[in-house]
């Protein structure tokens, strides 16, 4: 993913990005720096692209949260070959 | 116009941001009642008529009101429901299964948007038509076998459950 848009659907990152606004995310940022906690990245689970916020490093596992704590679908760690790429614009 | 306009007009992926803990607990019920309700409004919607004075012409103004306003919440709402099922329950496994599951839950939103802004009763029959056969695939992705009986709405038809 070099530079994609996306529409946000939930509401487990609000009120950073609300349902319905949009995004670009892209995988160039992580070709020069690894992942680091605050990163809001996407991810891969079954098949779907989840947005995130990366919170924790551990044993090389990434730990990911909603912004909204009362409203979010817990993950367990993921791995380096699941992030599909950083917000690096939001709209 | 802005970018996010201009992006609305366009394919763009979902960022999927999830909107519930993981309690396990998902029914298709909610969008078949919601679905239900929706052909309910459309019904008294078309039976409102009004005599030719102002009171009338009033209080058929504000009853039209009153049913446009819970149709569109309740058009809403299987739209919602339909989505918690495609985007936290239903799994690849149930999509590859059932070829037609995905079809089904963009045509039921199509539908609910449809019924929206009209007043369809053909498209609020066949949105309730739709969930209910939303609701068949549900039960028998949870390994039950679905049964349609009787619903004891006004609306009449049925409702999906499970033996």
């Amino acid at each position: 993913m070099l530079l994609s848009p996306f529409k946000v659907k939930g509401h487990s990152m609000e009120p950073k990005f609300k349902d319905g606004s949009f995004l670009i995310a892209s995988s160039i940022p992580f070709m020069f720096a690894k992942p680091k906690p605050g990163d809001i990245i996407l991810f891969d689970s079954e098949g779907k692209s989840i947005l995130k916020k990366i919170v924790g490093i551990e044993d090389g596992k990434y730990h990911v949260s909603g912004e909204n704590k009362l409203d979010d679908k817990k993950f367990s760690p993921i791995d380096r070959s699941e992030i599909l790429g950083k917000v690096i614009i939001k709209m | 116009m802005k970018l996010s306009s201009i992006l609305n007009l366009l394919p763009v992926k979902t960022a999927y941001a999830h909107c519930d803990i993981p309690c396990g607990i998902y029914d298709p019920h909610p969008a078949q009642m919601a679905a239900h309700t929706v052909i309910r409004m459309t019904q008294l919607i078309s039976e409102q008529n009004y005599e030719d004075n102002i009171e009338s012409k009033r209080l058929f103004a504000s009853q039209i009101a009153r049913l446009t306003r819970v149709k569109e919440e309740h058009g809403h709402l299987v739209e919602d429901e339909l989505g918690t099922l495609e985007n936290d329950y239903f799994k690849d496994e149930h999509f590859q299964k059932f070829p037609n599951l995905k079809d089904l839950l963009a045509k039921g939103v199509k539908l609910s948007i449809a019924t929206r802004q009209n007043i369809d009763m053909k498209s609020a029959e066949e949105l309730l038509e739709t969930t209910m056969q939303i609701a068949e695939i549900f039960f028998k992705t949870k390994g039950v076998t679905p049964l349609r009986v009787k619903s004891v709405y006004p609306t009449g038809g049925e409702i999906v459950t499970h033996k």
